[in-house]
């Protein structure tokens, strides 16, 4: 049916206005003159059939149920810049695009609105990976990210999105301005990871992680913006290089050096095969970079090739260098998510996130976790082992369970069992962790000894090889918390099983003079110092046939007997042994492992004079161990605190109390730092420094 | 637009198409097209959302199967009765089922539905507001180029404000207002007439 528009209405005279005519199609009473007019008029007749027609027409349609949503969509009804939003003012320009606070029209709720510049999406296939990532990332929902509402074309032809408008700082602002410990700003990087995180499981990479778009809300809760957004053209590189004017990369624009700093080098090298979520990851750890030392990684380049090459070619300080109170572990994260080989990053933000769970539960990280050294560290400090007792105990394992390895790797087949031996130990470790296993925070170090000696026992319990090895690492543990009840089991068991061995011709000479070291050792602190000396003679004669008579186990073998001999006031045999070491260990290569035996010959030699009442003797002795220690070890080395002990108590003897004063002021900074307040040396240290204290205030 | 929601597809094409299990379209479609008029029908019959709404998942399945086994008989009539009598089948045996749980509360287990004339009374009137909505979601995708005439369409149709207000609220004369009524009128019979035609339920 062909419907009369009303624009046909009033062309002639009299003609009834549309007015009237929709007023009386609706059931108002035509007036005399009206009717008479509708008689004569077919235009006016005919209209209002149309519009009685379309009134039927329309009630129908309104009977088939109300509109759900409006038949105009929001954005055709505005003329402003960004279709269906009232911009409201400006919030921050940046090099792809500007964010405006805004009204989004059809719900009055405030928002953000981000329009893109500069042609970024030129391609339609580019376009439409946009809008598809759009999608992706409108469905996502998480505390931490920030929500998207829509995304556009805006009326210049740009892409834009609109999203939830958060009230609160940069990342990097909030981080200053908060003056965060360290482990507040791990809880707050950490939250950040999550979020990067959620969107990483659903696909979506960020591509720009940077501390502007990371915003920390007004509860302190950090929220990330532009999820996948960032991208600018069909790679993300040849868009950020085109930002530099060019592929070449000649110049930098400096609305680009902010993402510069945080692209990961496969970003930067341009190969789009390369790009996966670990670039989330690189971009996270040069923000956590930033945030715990203050700078960034890496110094701004001339241009994007030496970036590229600083970036493969530079290792970063560590944070713990930049500024204080950043463990080795955080050292360890950090470097890990700048790693220029994506393979050697994190490989997604959760396991990232996870590792910082467990650094902040105290708990080892994995990216250190194939040290048993580490485990045993970690898992002690929750018992609150001193620090300095456990560096002791450390510094035994590390000796011992290299030396174990190293003994089982010499043959191939071995190898295996030298993994085992390692593995079991940590597991040991890691079954009397209070939290995971049998242990209780509340055990002290030699109940935790015993704990683990009882787990190696049971694991190894069917391999008396491996059993002997461990131990007699543990057994040495025991020895240097003094716990010599402890060590006697383990040892003696080792020794039991390792002299049948050897008997068999199973054990090698190296492994029986290792027990028959550990025995000594065992029995001078047993007091049997008669036992210790056969025994050590017993480990040097094995060790020189295995090893040689100039070898670093050799050598240490030899100032020890001398200890056993000493203590027997066998003077003239311990003067003899200690020069025999001393010679030998001239021809040992120049080490830290070298040094240390060298020191602890000198003070073994000192000690032997101020056992001899020879006091004047000692002091040069010492000295001399000082000056071999000084280059391989760090200034407060716990061996330096105590060398400088021995010092102190000789020029107390000797009258030199200023002196004296001085050097047991030192002593007792070092081994009160190193060992803490309760090993017995920091004890004496601290006893000294009291007798000596007027003097120290007399010399100052 | 998706080819699912392309609602002006004829039915016989929509229904060539659905004998390719491969074509997710046409079942998409076929979906989209007949579930909202199968479930207003059983509404319409008295049946509760939830029932109307099982009714209409087991008749849309039962259909396709059948229609796939080739079982359609043309003496069946047009498509719409078919799906009138899958879905008056699944209906009664919804009440049956009710009926019997009944029994034991003591209450009348008679089940009934009104005859076959009626039934197709209520198929026809679902139908047709099905197509009037489905133009008015036509109109609302292609109305773009003139959204201050479909704006005082709405303002006046559909929240029913006076053409007065209409026309000061959106800048217009009152003339402007009614010649807006009268284009969208026109613009929404030529949508529903080709949607009609879509919606012709003579199977091939």
């Amino acid at each position: 049916m062909t419907t009369p528009e009303v624009t046909d209405l009033g062309s002639g005279n009299g003609c009834v206005g549309i007015e009237r005519i929709e007023s009386i199609a609706a059931g108002d009473i035509a007036s005399a003159s009206e009717a008479a007019h509708f008689s004569i008029c077919l235009t006016c007749t005919e209209l209002l059939h149309a519009v009685k027609g379309d009134n039927d027409f329309l009630a129908e349609v309104k009977g088939a149920g109300p509109i759900r949503r409006s038949l105009v969509p929001a954005d055709a009804m505005d003329d402003g810049p960004v279709p269906g939003y009232k911009l409201l003012g400006e919030l921050h320009r940046g090099g792809q695009g500007v964010v405006y606070r805004a009204e989004q029209l059809a719900t009055r709720r405030s928002c953000a609105v981000k329009q893109m510049l500069g042609g970024g999406l030129a391609s339609g296939r580019a376009r439409r990976r946009f809008e598809r990532e759009v999608e992706l990332v409108a469905k996502m929902r998480h505390p931490g990210v920030v929500t998207l509402y829509e995304s556009g074309v805006a009326r210049d032809g740009e892409p834009f999105f609109a999203m939830e408008l958060v009230a609160g700082e940069r990342f990097d602002t909030y981080v200053r301005m908060s003056m965060l410990t360290t482990r507040q700003l791990i809880e707050l990087f950490r939250n950040v990871v999550d979020a990067v995180a959620y969107a990483h499981r659903r696909g979506v990479i960020h591509r720009d992680l940077k501390p502007g778009n990371v915003l920390v809300d007004t509860d302190g809760n950090p929220r990330v913006l532009d999820f996948g957004l960032a991208r600018p053209m069909e790679n993300s590189v040849v868009g950020l290089l085109e930002g530099f004017g060019g592929a070449g990369g000649e110049t930098m624009a400096g609305e680009f050096l902010g993402t510069f700093a945080y692209a990961a080098p496969e970003q930067l090298r341009g190969d789009p095969d390369l790009i996966d979520s670990r670039i989330d990851i690189y971009a996270l750890g040069v923000m956590l970079y930033e945030s715990l030392c203050g700078s960034k990684p890496f110094v701004s380049a001339a241009n994007v090739a030496d970036l590229l090459l600083q970036r493969l070619d530079t290792k970063p300080k560590r944070p713990s260098e930049l500024r204080a109170g950043i463990d080795r572990d955080l050292d360890v994260i950090t470097l890990k998510l700048l790693d220029p080989n994506p393979d050697r990053r994190y490989g997604t933000a959760d396991e990232l996130r996870d590792e910082l769970d467990r650094y902040l539960e105290g708990k080892p990280i994995l990216a250190r976790e194939d040290s048993v050294v580490y485990v045993a560290m970690k898992t002690m400090r929750r018992y609150r082992v001193a620090s300095s007792a456990a560096g002791l105990i450390l510094a035994i394992i590390v000796g011992a369970s290299i030396a174990l390895s190293v003994a089982y790797a010499r043959t191939e087949e071995a190898l295996g069992k030298s993994e085992k031996s390692l593995s079991s130990l940590k597991n040991s470790m890691t079954r009397v962790d209070p939290e995971l296993g049998r242990g209780s925070s509340q055990l002290d170090v030699n109940d935790f000894l015993a704990l683990v000696t009882e787990q190696v026992n049971e694991e190894l319990g069917d391999d008396p090889e491996l059993l002997a090895g461990i131990l007699v690492t543990l057994g040495l543990v025991h020895l240097g918390f003094d716990d010599a009840a402890g060590a006697k089991d383990a040892i003696e068991r080792a020794h039991q099983i390792r002299s049948d061995g050897y008997a068999r011709g199973d054990v090698t000479q190296e492994q029986m003079a290792e027990v028959e070291f550990a025995l000594a050792r065992l029995r001078f602190n047993l007091g049997d110092f008669a036992a210790s000396e056969r025994a050590y003679q017993a480990a040097l004669a094995l060790y020189e046939a295995a090893l040689g008579p100039n070898a670093l186990a050799t050598v240490e073998t030899m100032r020890q007997l001398a200890s056993a001999q000493r203590a027997q006031q066998k003077f003239t045999e311990a003067r003899c042994s200690l020069k025999e070491a001393f010679d030998r260990s001239a021809s040992l290569e120049a080490s830290q492992e070298a040094a240390i035996a060298k020191a602890a010959i000198l003070n073994g030699m000192a000690a032997l004079g101020r056992a001899e009442g020879d006091i004047a003797a000692t002091l040069p002795l010492y000295r001399e161990a000082l000056a071999a220690l000084g280059p391989y070890v760090d200034a407060d080395d716990f061996r330096i605190g105590r060398t400088l002990y021995s010092i102190a108590l000789m020029q107390e003897v000797l009258d030199d109390r200023a002196s004296a004063a001085e050097n047991a002021m030192e002593a007792h900074r070092i081994l009160f730092l190193r060992k803490g307040p309760d090993a017995k040396s920091t004890k004496d240290a601290a006893a000294l420094l009291e007798r000596l204290r007027p003097f120290l205030l007399k010399s100052e | 637009m998706t080819e699912a929601q392309d609602a002006s597809r004829t039915t016989s094409a929509m229904l060539a198409a659905l004998t390719d299990p491969q074509n997710a379209a046409a079942w998409e479609l076929f979906d989209e097209r007949y579930r909202p008029i199968l479930i207003g029908f059983a509404r319409n019959l008295g049946f509760n959302e939830d029932d109307a709404a099982e009714a209409a998942q087991e008749t849309v399945v039962r259909f396709l199967t059948e229609w796939r086994a080739g079982k359609y008989d043309k003496t069946r009539g047009r498509l719409g009765a078919w799906l009138v009598g899958i879905m008056r089948f699944r209906l009664l045996d919804q009440r049956r089922q009710r009926a019997t749980a009944n029994i034991g509360r003591g209450e009348s287990a008679m089940v009934d539905l009104d005859d076959d004339a009626s039934m197709s009374v209520v198929w026809e009137r679902e139908r047709r507001e099905s197509v009037l909505r489905a133009s008015l979601e036509e109109l609302r995708r292609t109305s773009r180029s003139d959204p201050k005439t479909v704006k005082a369409f709405e303002m006046l149709v559909y929240h029913s404000l006076a053409p007065k207000v209409v026309a000061d609220e959106l800048g217009m004369s009152l003339h402007d207002v009614y010649l807006a009524k009268s284009r969208v009128a026109a613009k929404l019979r030529e949508i529903v007439a080709r949607l009609e035609l879509a919606y012709n339920e003579e199977p091939a």
